[in-house]
């Protein structure tokens, strides 16, 4: 070897050392790296690997059922095919391809079935499946199962829906579900999917947090496509509350049956009348036995989806629960507050004290009228039985304050100064009987609340003495009548009994006295009394009633509702036992003829609601099955 | 010239081998694992690594055999069969987007993979230009470079065409490598300046100021100098949050991977990015996240440190080398090496850009994995070929 060679041994031995160290700081930066990596970030970087690594499917929970009173099933749930959809990598998907193939399938357009995909993730997580078609035709299944393959992240899974086992019986009182408002899930994400349907109306909506119970959440373990791999951590869904309603079908059945019979039959003749309520409650307890709405709907066609036609033509018309969202005069039924409020108030002296119905009565220059031309000699249990209009002015004029003869600044100084007074105080007495400016309390969403008269005439409290200055609904009605029959106690009104908790225990739902009358017991069987004889006296205006066993109270009404048609609202409350209320009543049938009869028109309602529940319907049918 | 006398059982790297052979296991190991979960199981990609690991063995030993300085003798040849199977794999179908593969039946030849074998023993040939001819002349310096330059150009030019920007990064690895212990001291510390000033800005500009960086990228993108693309993969290896759809989400996963492993990993077959494949590749380019997540940080440590001792002892084989292309074969097999394992185990940890790299022995891969072991063998045949300790000069 020459030194030539050996130099250049020895320099490329030096460049080899020196190499080798620059080799050696770069594997030390690795592992400075490597270090960084996972053991500063490791924490946080294993939990983006486990939000990689498991999808959240959620498993609905059953919706808590609800049952009527004799815990005959009013809802249930029933097992349905929703077709699904899973975002999975474009390797193996091709959404636009996908929605191109099924939109027609699915009877939906293009961009309906596109949004219902989401495959961009803008309205749902990637992780999560989508609802894509909710209780899926048999046709529809299917083809999604047929096509398996070609059709990738599709799925058809069992959900339990709705299944509202009578149709229209009761719909207003159950509600409805419908899909959940944007704006509501926002702020409930932890609760709800996206793709929920939600209590809209009746007890489905008030009951909402008890009946929706807990989603449960299924974690698949999945791969990069999302193709699940082996194990699922599941959190079982919890079953909603049921509910048993304070309802009694067989009631709410009967009512149900008469009051569209009575509306159909009445709108043949009459074409106005097209719609009715009826409530039947304990009078004791404040339960809600019946509660009847025409025209009704079916909850099952949210369940079915529902189409704009069917949504305009069938349910817009019957979404009301025209018991207790609709204000009408109450008329002749109010009667029972204002010879009370004149007992009290010291206007009434003596209620067997007679004076004379001639059939109208001058204030002023302006005539108002009683029903009929001459009622002859009323007090005040036979100004109830024939709906004396005079007696109950005159009644309201002695404490009115307001006498016949006042020059104009008189009157100028008393509409200002003792008017107000005047109707406060005939309010706070329809207050304590359930009626005025509030609501019962019922346990439905959209109760509305009385609403006082609007034109504040001079005569107001005269109109207000018959029912035609205040508008009440007529849940209130139902209460005003049953703290006349519960001797002044006013019982909350109701419609759930009971809450069976998941668990299986079971809550009563108690009694709540919503407020106790200033009447006196006297005062208070003065007006019974003035009831039985309405129902009983030869001259009662619904004696109809008079041979009826148990015995029945009670007090129609027929009120101008001051449209353009001249039309009357026809309504009764009443209550039997006599002697030991167990049931109250409340009808209206709106828009009748004017001058009709109330006991023609509500009375075969408030006569079913009776026979349902003293069981003579029962009876009937009993002897028909015995004879052959 | 010195002359020597081959002791195999006293001269052969045993050592080197053992590392090899442990490094094979961790790649099954691995395999398994970044198979395990899919569609037919990891029999199938084990059994064909074992059999590619055998056929290497088997290449290496013949290797050991034959003494180094004649195949430099052939490599011309070597040379021009490896041009020819550039050139053919024009005619077959892209995989990944390039075409680097001609299918044979059940497997794939990479011909840039044997070409590295190829360029390596070239280089050292035409830069320690140690050949004689008859008359016991050597060539001009010079016309080995023109030689060796075109012969360069040639083959890269191809490589880059497929494209392949992995293969192309290796090889200029290889070159630098060789200049790294060729070049005269002057020209050396130049570079190596130059090349540290360089480094220093990319690497201040990329970890420390990434904003600014890509403020001044899109400002070049505008003005038409860097195309949008190039622009893409800058920031996706800067945010590669923000590109999940795109090239960023394998980045983002290997990091996810490897950093969720931390001190100890989950166990083999258990890391649910690994058992989910989640990163893409990572039986191949991607195997060092299985690694990372599965065995952790001291699992990975270890496969670091097996990989230092690999290199150490193929820097010291060629220090021992009886003539410098010896020692340029080792360094540059070395070099190419160290540039394989930081490339490839960099972009896992979102040091590097992402290319094409395998990591040597471990990722799947037949061509791969056989050109390694032709490597080793050459390397134990300079080890067996040392030179003795002379006392005569």
């Amino acid at each position: 070897m020459t030194n030539l060679e050996r130099d250049k041994h020895s320099v490329t031995g030096k460049r080899m050392n020196l190499m080798f160290l620059v080799i050696f700081i770069s594997l030390a930066v690795l592992i400075f790296r490597l270090s960084f990596l996972q053991l500063s970030q490791g924490q946080e970087l294993l939990k983006s690997a486990e939000s990689n690594r498991y999808i959240t499917q959620s498993i609905p929970a059953p919706r808590g059922l609800i049952f009527d009173r004799n815990k005959s099933e009013l809802v249930r749930n029933k097992p349905a095919f929703t077709i699904t959809f899973q975002r999975l990598s474009n390797d193996v998907q091709n959404p636009l391809m996908l929605d191109a193939t099924l939109y027609e399938v699915f009877a939906m357009q293009p961009d309906e079935l596109w949004n219902a995909m989401d495959p961009y993730g803008e309205m749902y997580s990637l992780g999560m499946a989508r609802k894509v078609v909710k209780n899926a035709t048999d046709k529809q299944v299917a083809y999604v199962r047929e096509h398996a393959d070609e059709l990738p992240g599709f799925n058809v899974v069992v959900e339990p829906i709705r299944d509202y086992v009578d149709g229209t019986t009761a719909s207003h009182v159950i509600g409805y579900l419908n899909n959940i408002p944007m704006d509501f899930w926002k702020e409930h994400k932890d609760e709800y999917q996206q793709t929920d349907m939600i209590g809209t109306a009746g007890v489905e909506k008030q009951y909402e947090n008890l009946l929706h119970g807990k989603d449960g959440t299924l974690k698949v373990e999945v791969n990069i496509n999302y193709q699940p791999l082996k194990d699922k951590r599941t959190e079982d869904p919890v079953k909603g509350h049921d509910l048993v309603l304070t309802i009694d079908k067989h009631i709410q059945e009967a009512a149900d049956k008469a009051l569209a019979k009575t509306v159909q039959d009445l709108h043949r003749q009459i074409p106005t009348v097209k719609e009715g309520a009826a409530i039947a409650m304990n009078p004791k307890t404040g339960e809600i036995l019946s509660m009847s709405s025409y025209p009704s709907f079916d909850p099952t066609w949210w369940i079915d989806g529902m189409t704009n036609k069917k949504y305009a033509e069938n349910f817009a018309p019957a979404e009301k629960n025209r018991a207790i969202t609709e204000l009408y005069f109450p008329g002749s039924t109010v009667k029972m507050a204002t010879v009370l409020i004149g007992m009290k108030e010291g206007a009434i002296r003596d209620p067997f004290a007679s004076i004379l119905d001639p059939g109208s009565i001058y204030l002023g220059d302006k005539e108002i009228r009683s029903w009929a031309s001459n009622l002859g000699y009323v007090n005040a249990y036979s100004a109830l039985a024939k709906s004396s209009n005079v007696y109950m002015i005159k009644t309201f004029q002695n404490l009115s304050g307001w006498r016949p003869g006042m020059n104009f600044t008189q009157l100028e100084s008393y509409y200002a100064n003792v008017m107000p007074g005047v109707l406060d105080k005939i309010m706070d007495y329809h207050k304590s009987l359930g009626l005025g400016l509030q609501t019962t309390g019922v346990d439905l969403p959209f109760e509305n609340e009385g609403q006082l008269g609007t034109e504040r005439n001079i005569f107001d409290w005269a109109l207000a003495s018959f029912g035609q200055n205040e508008k009440y609904t007529l849940m209130q009605l139902a209460s005003y009548v049953s703290t006349i029959a519960n001797d002044g106690k006013r019982m909350q009104p109701h419609v759930v009994k009971t809450v069976i908790a998941p668990d299986g225990s079971e809550q009563e739902v108690q009694p709540k006295v919503a407020g106790e009358t200033p009447f006196t017991s006297d005062q208070l069987k003065v007006v019974q009394k003035g009831m039985y004889d309405v129902t009983h006296a030869s001259y009662g205006t619904f004696n109809m009633f008079a041979n009826y066993s148990p015995v029945i109270a009670g007090k129609s009404g027929t009120a101008e509702t001051g449209g353009a048609l001249k039309t009357e609202n026809s309504l009764f409350v009443g209550y039997a036992p006599y002697d030991n209320p167990e049931i109250a009543v409340a009808i209206i049938i709106p828009d009748n003829e004017a001058n009709g009869h109330s006991s023609t028109t509500v009375g075969p309602v408030a006569k079913a609601i009776f026979d349902a529940y003293f069981k003579k319907d029962l009876n009937t049918d009993d002897k028909k099955q015995e004879k052959p | 010239m010195s002359s020597y006398k081959v002791r195999w059982f006293k001269d052969l790297d045993i050592f080197l081998i053992l590392v090899v052979l442990a490094l094979c296991a961790v790649s099954m190991l691995a395999i398994s694992s970044a198979t395990h979960s899919l569609e037919g199981g990891s029999k199938t990609y084990v059994i064909k690594q074992v059999v590619w690991g055998l056929i290497g063995l088997g290449v290496m030993i013949w290797l050991v055999r034959t003494d180094y300085r004649n195949l430099t003798r052939y490599v011309e040849f070597g040379y021009g069969v490896s041009i020819v199977l550039l050139i053919l794999v024009f005619f077959f179908e892209r995989v990944n987007g390039a075409h680097g593969w001609i299918p044979l039946g059940g497997f794939a030849l990479q011909p840039s993979e044997f070409f590295k074998v190829v360029f390596i023993l070239m280089v050292a040939k035409y830069l320690a230009n140690e050949q004689e001819d008859e008359e016991g002349r050597r060539a001009d310096p010079i016309r080995n470079y023109l030689f060796l330059a075109v012969y360069s150009v040639l083959a890269i030019g191809l490589i880059v065409v497929e494209p392949d920007l992995g293969q192309t990064m290796v090889l200029m690895a290889i070159l630098a490598a060789a200049m790294f212990v060729h070049l005269p001291s002057r020209v050396f510390w130049t570079l190596a300046g130059i090349a540290l000033v360089v480094l220093a800005v990319v690497v201040v500009a990329v970890f420390m100021y990434p904003d600014q960086f890509l403020t001044l990228l899109d400002t070049l993108v505008k003005k038409g100098i860097l195309a949008q693309h190039q622009y893409g993969r800058f920031e996706s290896f800067i945010y590669p949050e923000r590109d999940l759809a795109g090239s960023g989400y394998q980045v983002y996963q290997a990091k996810v991977a490897i950093g969720s492993g931390q001190m100890f990993g989950k166990g083999l077959y258990q890391g649910s990015q690994t058992q989910g494949s989640w990163v893409p590749e990572q039986q191949t380019d991607f195997i060092f996240t299985v690694i990372g997540e599965e065995l952790g940080f001291v699992g990975s440590v270890a496969v670091i440190f097996l990989f230092f001792l690999m290199i150490y002892r193929i820097v010291a084989n060629g220090l021992q080398a009886g003539d410098r292309t010896g020692m340029y074969i080792c360094s540059m097999v070395a070099g190419m090496f160290t540039l394989q394992i930081f490339e490839n185990i960099g972009m896992s940890l979102q040091l590097m850009p992402m290319t094409g790299v395998t990591l040597p022995f471990i990722s799947y891969g037949g061509s791969s994995v056989l050109t390694n072991f032709m490597l080793t063998g050459i390397v134990l045949n300079i080890g067996l070929r040392r030179r003795k300790l002379s006392f005569v000069s």
